[in-house]
């Protein structure tokens, strides 16, 4: 899935971005890696974040809040820029 | 492109989505609080929704956002001919609210199918059959050895819940996925039955008391019965007239009654109480209606079936309860956990196929909460009321 570019291009390899769905974050924070107990993920998961090469679709924080468990959802609330609106994927499309 | 802008969806997707959830034009207008005429322009591809509003009627048809953006409508089997002919639904005019149950009933058997083969567990057969020339008692005296519930057991079950527990358990342990759902108006559908081989499916209508669904749910294994018997087909193609039909609703319902209450049992129950010579006021047949824990119209239909009651007292009486039943409170649903809403809904059997797959990695856990409507945070508790089998004997969505 494409998504919108950061910035200008360095000389440097450019670094990965990380487009993550549902089940990952259940998986991570719901299912095997409780972030009250896995803090150094969580850390990692923040730098990425500020680093904005940590994204989703905003269809996933929808279905979030159907399946996910209340602190996911909470913190999904908090950090609602990861959140790609739909209509931008749709020009992509 | 902002949710604010037009969007360029298909428009026969638009059109063909509406349709196929039941739904008239101004019940969704209103719902999106649009225009009638700005709905007939889209559906005619005179003018775009926006996203928003497309995602609105995602929303509202339960269908996801990307079915819009197909190129053309889906080729689907209609809903008619997946159900048992039904005497107060005329295919094709289901209403919304049934179209959606069907859809989503349909939906878990296929997933029930999937994760069996998943899994590698064997599909249950569905053994029992029978033809409208045997006698009516008979199938229902076969119906009820097949179930495998003795009558003292019935005679010791504490209240309806537990009643309605234990014949739904029974109905599954016969090859049967039972569902339920909460949406349906009674006066259009009480049960259901889903002529699929293998796993055939019976829907209750949760909005019946409890022992109520006790017979509805024999009554619609015994439609299964004759299905298998190929004595019924899909209401879409059941072109028997209004009363070779009421025949055969009229079999279904006394093989179901004595299933219910066989006859040496119910004899027994008569003579134990004291109401050989009784002449069934509302207190009696509440009375004997209560030992087996059905409503006390079941019984007095009952009653009707093997003699107790002529015609002429059956409709005193009924006349008489109709009047009493008039005079009482309505039943308050109780409440029920998200656990217990989720078991009751999709049925022990299901929830559990749900978790082994999810266990064995079949499945992440997003489909797993999708497939059972429940949020994930309640599966340690799903995980315990099944492996323990207790839980809220509700269990009404």
């Amino acid at each position: 899935m494409a998504f919108r570019t950061f910035g200008a291009m360095t000389d440097t390899a450019p670094q990965p971005l990380y487009s993550v769905d549902s089940s990952a974050f259940m998986d991570w924070q719901a299912r095997y890696y409780p972030a009250d107990v896995f803090t150094s993920i969580l850390d990692r998961v923040e730098a990425l974040i500020a680093a904005n090469r940590f994204l989703a679709p905003a269809l996933v924080k929808e279905e979030l809040g159907v399946v996910g468990t209340g602190d996911l959802i909470a913190w999904a609330d908090a950090h609602a820029a990861i959140y790609v609106p739909t209509h931008e994927l749709l020009v992509e499309a | 492109m902002p949710n604010s802008n037009p969007i360029p969806v298909n428009p026969q997707l638009l059109s063909w989505a509406r349709q196929e959830s039941g739904f008239e034009l101004f019940r969704v207008a209103k719902r999106l609080n649009v225009k009638l005429e700005r709905l007939e322009a889209w559906e005619a591809g005179e003018r775009q929704p926006t996203l928003r509003q497309v995602e609105q009627l995602a929303h509202f048809f339960h269908r996801p956002l990307s079915i819009f953006f197909l190129p053309r409508p889906p080729e689907l089997t209609p809903l008619a001919a997946e159900y048992r002919r039904l005497p107060d639904v005329v295919p094709g005019h289901e209403s919304p609210e049934l179209r959606l149950a069907l859809r989503q009933m349909l939906a878990r058997r296929e997933n029930a199918l999937n994760l069996m083969g998943e899994l590698g567990e064997p599909v249950p057969a569905f053994a029992l059959n029978a033809r409208l020339s045997e006698s009516p008692i008979e199938v229902g005296a076969r119906l009820r050895t097949a179930v495998k519930l003795p009558v003292d057991e019935q005679r010791d079950w504490p209240n309806e819940w537990r009643a309605w527990a234990a014949w739904r358990t029974a109905v599954e342990n016969l090859g049967v996925l039972v569902f339920q759902f909460s949406k349906v108006a009674l006066a259009e559908l009480r049960g259901v039955a889903l002529l699929r081989t293998p796993l055939p499916v019976v829907g209750i209508n949760s909005k019946e008391i409890p022992e109520a669904r006790c017979f509805t749910i024999l009554h619609e294994v015994v439609h299964l019965i004759l299905a298998a018997g190929h004595e019924e087909l899909p209401a879409i193609q059941e072109n028997r007239s209004g009363e070779d039909w009421d025949n055969v609703e009229r079999f279904v319902e006394i093989a179901a009654s004595h299933a219910l209450a066989p006859e040496q049992a119910l004899r027994a129950e008569i003579a134990a109480l004291g109401l050989a010579s009784s002449a069934w006021d509302i207190d009696s047949m509440r009375r004997l209606a209560r030992r087996f824990r059905i409503t006390s119209l079941a019984m007095a239909t009952r009653l009707r079936e093997s003699g107790f009651m002529n015609w002429e007292q059956y409709r005193a009486w009924r006349e008489e309860w109709d009047i009493y039943i008039a005079t009482l409170p309505k039943r308050s649903g109780g409440f029920a956990t998200p656990v217990a809403k989720a078991i009751g809904r999709n049925g022990r059997p299901f929830a559990q196929l749900v978790l082994e797959a999810l266990s064995a990695n079949r499945i992440t856990s997003v489909t797993a909460a999708r497939y059972l409507d429940l949020k994930f945070e309640h599966f340690d508790k799903l995980r315990a009321v099944v492996r323990d089998g207790v839980s809220d004997l509700r269990g009404d969505d």
